[in-house]
């Protein structure tokens, strides 16, 4: 492995295209042996649950929160792999999640990627000056959402 | 010049008032009238079906049917032509309220009248008749002009925030589309059986979503419009109570009352709609297995729909901005819910369009009561003269009570 870490590379607007899934059941992982587990914060319920079914059948790890309060004490927590972030959320918006963790040096290394249904270009921009590490919208191919969550892991 | 005479059509069982009514209106000395006569409420109802008339003079006592069946077909056949009530025998103030209550101008007794105690009542319960309906027109421009005023900003807002909620449920079904679609043979039973609840569930959303974003136009293009009929309040909760139930499953709901021989005015869709629109806010804030309750209360000059969650309340500073347009309630404890807030501006617009209000208060015990009334004499009939004047007042006034 090499020592120093890559810098993500920006990738974002997945949302239309379509690919082929991997097998299932497969566990993921960054090729040590441990099993990728992803944070999946989303005020919506079936969001949480429908990115859930597909990442575990995809073999990851899955955590979730549904609030960005809740996000920021559970990544604290639980140091996942990745985090998958809503924007529009009640209580304090992705963006400031994000901000909370790249501010913390326990959670700052920690790749986000915005999963949202914000199109605007000013949204995309803004998630890449907070340092977040992709951002996807909604609705995505899942295919698209797990390539990104290889990337960005792999890179690690 | 002569005036166009009023065109008035009498239904009686007895030929004897066809004739003591026309003399009597023949000595009125205000407007002309031109009497039309019917024995019967079959042929009364086909002759109004048939030609306009001003007003209707109504014997309640009649061979084909007999006392507020008579009067409720009559509003049924015409809804806009003012009737006066004339009874053969003095049955009591519960009656006369009743007809009232019913829709009917004004009440007479056949042996006090005279040419122009008659000539008044027929002319003031069709500027009564009038007034109401300017009135009802008033209420249905105030329930939406304090929203228009909004213009275009607010047609971006709701466009953004309709574009934004229905991404929800596209990325539902394309998840468990392509889900089913690469890995179907190797799921499990129990997961294609949640997989297609949810797609089912985003559908039910998808349509809620767009039923408001249309009911929202509508109110917004002024075409929200009435169509009065007389029910029982009862039988629009359990209406509404047992669509949510079918919607609803892991939620109980209540009708807390039991039937009573209540009867009120209003536009029993937009009700029921509005009925329905608290419910399912309730809903909202409301764990499985939890309960929502419904009920009425009767007050002298309205009835009250009530919708009681034991979810966490709302909080006190939001209970007057919960009824605007796009208000979603948002903190920590209640997390956002589906919707874009149109859903309970849509029940405001239809309660404040029957001249009613609507309010959301704590609970006993704990959770929120959302609850609109609706006018007993909800605009038709109860207006005209003094403002301050019930038809009640009116009635007393004329027994000399």
């Amino acid at each position: 492995m090499a020592a120093t870490p890559k810098k993500h590379r920006w990738t974002g607007y997945f949302g239309g295209l379509s690919f082929k899934m991997e097998e299932p059941h497969e566990n993921q992982n960054q090729g040590d042996g441990k099993v990728v587990r992803v944070a999946v914060v989303d005020d919506d319920p079936g969001i949480v649950k429908v990115i859930g079914v597909i990442l575990r059948t995809n073999g990851f790890e899955v955590i979730d929160a549904l609030n960005g309060s809740k996000a920021v004490t559970l990544v604290k927590e639980e140091k996942p792999d990745v985090v998958l972030l809503d924007i529009m959320m009640p209580d304090i918006d992705g963006f400031e999640v994000c901000r909370q963790l790249k501010a913390d040096s326990s959670t700052r290394d920690i790749p986000v990627i915005f999963v949202s249904a914000k199109t605007g270009l000013e949204h995309v921009e803004k998630g890449e000056e907070l340092g977040a590490a992709g951002y996807i919208i909604k609705p995505f191919a899942p295919a698209v959402l797990i390539a990104k969550i290889k990337e960005v892991t792999d890179s690690q | 010049m002569s005036e166009a005479p009023v065109k008035v059509l009498l239904i009686d069982n007895d030929r004897r008032d066809d004739r003591l009514i026309r003399q009597m209106l023949d000595e009125y000395d205000g407007t002309p009238f031109g009497l039309e006569y019917e024995d019967r409420l079959s042929s009364g109802l086909e002759r109004l079906q048939n030609s306009e008339f001003d007003a209707v003079l109504l014997d309640l006592n009649l061979p084909d049917s007999l006392g507020q069946d008579a009067l409720n077909a009559v509003i049924s056949a015409s809804p806009d032509v003012p009737i006066v009530v004339i009874s053969g025998f003095d049955d009591g103030s519960e009656a006369a309220a009743g007809a009232l209550r019913i829709g009917a101008q004004d009440y007479l007794l056949k042996e006090r009248l005279d040419g122009s105690m008659l000539g008044r009542a027929i002319t003031y319960a069709i500027e009564r008749k009038q007034a109401g309906e300017r009135l009802m027109e008033e209420h249905s421009r105030k329930a939406t002009g304090e929203i228009i005023e909004g213009g275009a900003e607010d047609l971006t807002n709701m466009i953004e925030m309709a574009a934004h909620e229905l991404r929800h449920p596209a990325t539902i079904f394309k998840g468990y589309a392509t889900l089913l679609r690469e890995y179907g043979d190797d799921l499990d039973p129990e997961t294609i059986r949640d997989a297609l609840d949810s797609i089912e569930q985003a559908s039910n959303r998808l349509t809620h979503l767009i039923n408001n974003l249309l009911d929202t136009s509508r109110i917004e293009r002024k075409k929200l419009n009435l169509a009065y009929k007389e029910v029982d309040p009862y039988v629009l909760m359990v209406r509404a109570a047992e669509e949510m139930r079918a919607k609803a499953t892991e939620v109980e709901f209540n009708v807390l009352v039991g039937r009573e021989d209540m009867r009120v005015r209003l536009d029993p869709e937009k009700i029921k709609d509005a009925l329905s629109i608290l419910v399912d806010n309730a809903i909202k804030f409301t764990s499985e297995g939890g309960e929502v309750d419904l009920w009425f209360d009767e007050r002298d000059d309205a009835v009250i729909f009530n919708v009681g969650d034991r979810g966490p309340g709302v909080p006190e500073n939001d209970r007057e901005n919960v009824f605007g347009r796009f208000y979603r309630v948002e903190d920590e404890v209640h997390n956002s819910k589906p919707g874009i807030g149109l859903g309970l501006y849509i029940a405001k617009t239809y309660v404040l369009a029957h001249g009613g209000w609507i309010t959301v208060t704590e609970r006993d015990g704990g959770g929120a009561v959302f609850s609109f009334g609706i006018p007993k004499q909800a605009i038709e009939g109860g207006f005209g003269g003094d403002p301050e004047e019930t038809p009640l007042d009116r009635l007393l006034r004329r027994f000399e009570l």
